[in-house]
């Protein structure tokens, strides 16, 4: 029972990734699909942590940080490189 | 009560997950990006935050303090990568939904009337 729940979890959160590749597919502005990207990311971040949550180990958890930085670095880049043209000026 | 501690856990997860799917919908429904930026840097972030600290509370110390630890950077992080994203957007000129384009001019045009006349209402 307790476990069903982490399942269900984990089921809804790849239909959720699955609906915002879909978003980040839709034609929209350039900096929609960067926001798009960090939507996705942040929804990568949220699967490692329930699966940190179900099996009880805890270097999910170190998997979990590296991405949020990664995702923190490379939205900061695309934003730079989208407004800008170029990264460094 | 770790079987309290349990069901609290699991209540976060499910609070966490659902707040995560109310910002993804809210992104699909928004219709331009300063508002999807709404969406997609507050709400997805305070669902993930919830679920750090749902696994927080039910794994041993060193995994929560790398959970707390990871809550905290996505809290400090977050609104830096929005607000980078929304500069972004000024820069390129992306129109809001109104079909206004958000920043002000590059130097001349309109700027200039505008001073004039406040000069000329003041004497």
């Amino acid at each position: 029972m307790h476990d069903a729940i982490l399942y269900a979890a984990i089921v809804w959160t790849t239909l959720l990734l699955g609906a915002a590749v879909l978003l980040l597919l839709r034609p929209r502005s350039q900096p929609g699909r960067i926001a798009a990207l960090d939507m996705i990311t942040l929804i990568l971040v949220a699967l490692l942590v329930i699966f940190a949550k179900l099996t009880d180990e805890s270097y999910y958890l170190d998997a979990a940080l590296a991405l949020a930085l990664l995702n923190f670095i490379a939205t900061l880049a695309f934003a730079r490189f989208s407004g800008r043209g170029r990264l460094f000026s | 009560m770790s079987a309290v501690l349990t069901w609290a856990a699991d209540l976060l997860v499910i609070a966490g997950v659902a707040v995560m799917t109310l910002g993804v919908l809210g992104f699909a429904r928004m219709p331009d990006v300063y508002n999807q930026l709404h969406a997609a840097g507050k709400t997805v972030v305070l669902g993930l935050v919830t679920l750090l600290i749902a696994t927080a509370v039910s794994i041993d110390l060193s995994g929560a303090a790398r959970a707390v630890l990871t809550a905290a950077f996505l809290v400090v992080t977050a609104p830096v990568s929005a607000h980078a994203v929304a500069r972004g957007a000024v820069l390129a000129r992306e129109p809001m939904e109104s079909g206004e384009v958000p920043g002000r001019d590059p130097a001349g045009g309109s700027s200039e009337e505008e001073t004039a006349d406040a000069n000329a209402d003041g004497r």
